[in-house]
């Protein structure tokens, strides 16, 4: 009995054991895969999209600027607040356009010639021009000309250059000017960007992300004009400094190896350009053909043939190049 | 014991196996969208359709990376347009695969819009705008202004008045009535496909509030931007009043008229 006894605790012991283990084995696994599971998944959830860190950061700063300006897009002036502050001759002008635009129909020419004229001879608050011109180009479109925008950029570089810096004066000619690059870039209004970008150059303190920003703006417009030496040096400056100062994830940015490369190119350093085009299409799928196509142009204007006809060939079966493409490269590559 | 520690090293492989699963190289397949090959072209159309569909979150990762779609760039490889339908499709999709991200949202709208208005689907692309002016961040108010403005002079040709009048509007001008509340908005095109895939229930709520805003439906979204924008986490808070300003933006547009009733004969 006794020995019975012992034999089944025995087996009872075994069986504790045998079930603990397995209990444990399969907490371990259920753990495991638990675990995997869960760290396969934030695999594949972007970092910038996960809490805290850099994206955050930025966000944070976001908040904070908008939280400054109450939120308010950054719309332009109404008609009725420009005419608040308008010269009585400029009113009349708005309130004819005004009525104009609600009748389905944009400015004249005659009309923005009357405009010109006007500014010319009325003295206005160069901050008040430039909330004009905007107000003007969100309804209208692009309908104003170089020379009106000559005659706004000048007046408010005068005022500009009138103060001393550091000034607070200063900081809402300036903030009213900034608007205006994105409406003479799209115009292709190069001359008079150039003077407001020249203007805002000066003005921003060295070292602000706003400084890079126009310091770019700069090269390219310099590159725009053929100062492409000059272009191609502000521009290998600027990469040092942005690589030093800014994060350009997700190629939110083009690449300025692109920007070099064109430069570089018109500059006629051949060689030069195809490593920076070599770059660039490594860097943002939206240049990336473009990018590649040009380097066995760059590398054959250089002198490099073999390298150039080997690229050649290996952009014709990248790109699945058309008989005719491969035509215009060839002869590209020719100086065509 | 070796025995145990092979079987728990089995398991563990098993359990990884989602992640190591290996996957079709679909940043090389969607790049095949730059081929002359015209068969090249329509396989990564497909692959873009395809990988939106089964993973959803890699897609849209992978097409935003991509920038395939960017709407800047010559479109050598669909003269004809014909793709233009696609593109909206998978914008849409990836919209909805990934609605907590408000920057992917919008890049993905606007992809949308311009593919809907090549595609000559006008009153389309005027919805899509308006979700856009809803959802966007405050800084692309003007942006907004600019795709409806757009849209409006597509859909209602014989109106040229009509996007002058809501731009003007949309400056505080008192014109007539309401442009931007006319414009309807299918909501039913924007679902929760994604929401599966937000583990983090903040996330989650956030994509939920975005939805609302795409759908027309800002009112709904002021509840869920006011609890992330008073969540106790430091990585929220930020997100949650960010969204009340979007949300400002979207109810408050600054040449909102009284008569919000009014449909337009041109809207009907």
């Amino acid at each position: 009995m006794a020995r019975g006894s012992v034999l089944s605790l025995a087996l009872a012991a075994i069986m504790l054991a045998a079930i603990s283990s397995l209990a444990w084995w399969g907490y371990k696994s259920f753990i495991v895969r638990h675990i995997s599971l869960s760290s396969s998944a934030l695999v594949k959830i972007p970092t910038q999209d996960l809490p805290g860190g850099k994206a955050t950061e930025k966000l944070r700063t976001k908040v904070a600027k908008l939280a400054r300006s109450n939120g308010a897009a950054d719309l332009p002036p109404s008609p009725e607040a420009l005419e608040a502050v308008l010269p009585s001759s400029v009113v009349k002008w708005v309130a004819a356009w005004e009525s104009h635009e609600l009748e389905g129909r944009g400015a004249s020419d005659d009309e923005m010639h009357a405009l010109h004229e006007l500014l010319l001879s009325e003295a206005v608050d160069p901050v008040v021009l430039c909330g004009l011109m905007r107000t003007i180009d969100l309804v209208d479109g692009h309908v104003s000309t170089d020379h009106i925008y000559r005659v706004v950029i000048d007046k408010t570089t005068a005022t500009l250059n009138g103060v001393n810096p550091p000034n607070s004066d200063a900081a809402p000619l300036i903030a009213a000017m900034w608007p205006l690059h994105d409406i003479l870039s799209d115009m292709h209004a190069h001359d008079a960007d150039r003077t407001l970008v020249e203007s805002l150059r000066k003005w921003e303190t060295r070292g602000s992300p706003h400084s890079l920003m126009v310091d770019t703006l700069y090269a390219e417009l310099l590159y725009q004009s053929g100062d492409n030496d000059a272009a191609t040096s502000l521009l290998t400056d600027l990469e040092q400094e942005r690589k030093a100062t800014t994060n350009t994830s997700e190629g939110v940015n083009r690449p300025l190896d692109w920007d070099i490369a064109l430069s570089l190119s018109h500059a006629g350093h051949y060689a030069e350009a195809a490593k920076r085009f070599e770059a660039a299409a490594q860097q943002h799928a939206a240049f990336s053909r473009a990018a590649a196509l040009s380097v066995p142009v760059m590398l054959y204007r250089a002198g490099q043939h073999p390298e150039a006809i080997a690229k050649f060939k290996e952009a014709s079966a990248t790109y699945h190049l058309s008989a005719k493409e491969i035509d215009d490269l060839a002869h590209q590559m020719q100086g065509g | 014991m070796r025995y145990i520690a092979s079987i728990l090293a089995i398991l563990m492989l098993g359990a990884a196996s989602p992640s190591s699963r290996p996957t079709p190289n679909v940043a090389a397949e969607i790049a095949d969208l730059w081929s002359n090959d015209s068969a090249k072209r329509a396989g990564a159309v497909e692959m873009m359709k395809h990988t939106i569909s089964t993973e959803p979150r890699t897609g849209v990762t992978e097409i935003f990376k991509s920038r395939v779609l960017d709407i800047e760039l010559p479109h050598w490889w669909n003269p004809n347009h014909q793709y233009d339908a696609d593109f909206a499709a998978i914008a849409l999709a990836c919209i909805n695969g990934q609605p907590d991200s408000t920057d992917r949202v919008q890049y993905f709208l606007e992809v949308r819009i311009h593919s809907l208005l090549n595609a000559g689907r006008n009153l389309e692309a005027l919805a899509a705008a308006k979700s856009y002016f809803n959802v966007c961040a405050v800084e692309n108010t003007l942006k907004a202004i600019g795709l409806l403005g757009d849209c409006l002079a597509a859909a209602y040709p014989s109106d040229p008045a009509l996007a002058r009048r809501f731009k003007l509007q949309m400056l505080g001008v008192s014109a007539g009535n309401n442009v931007l509340s006319a414009i309807a908005v299918d909501a039913s095109v924007y679902d929760q496909s994604g929401f599966a895939m937000i583990r983090n229930h903040d996330w989650r709520d956030l994509a939920s509030a975005n939805l609302r805003l795409l759908q027309d439906h800002p009112q709904q979204a002021k509840e869920i931007f006011d609890r992330l924008a008073s969540s106790s986490t430091d990585a929220v808070r930020p997100a949650g009043q960010e969204g009340l300003l979007r949300l400002q933006k979207a109810v408050n547009p600054l040449a909102a008229s009284s008569d919000t009733n009014y449909r337009p004969t041109e809207l009907k």
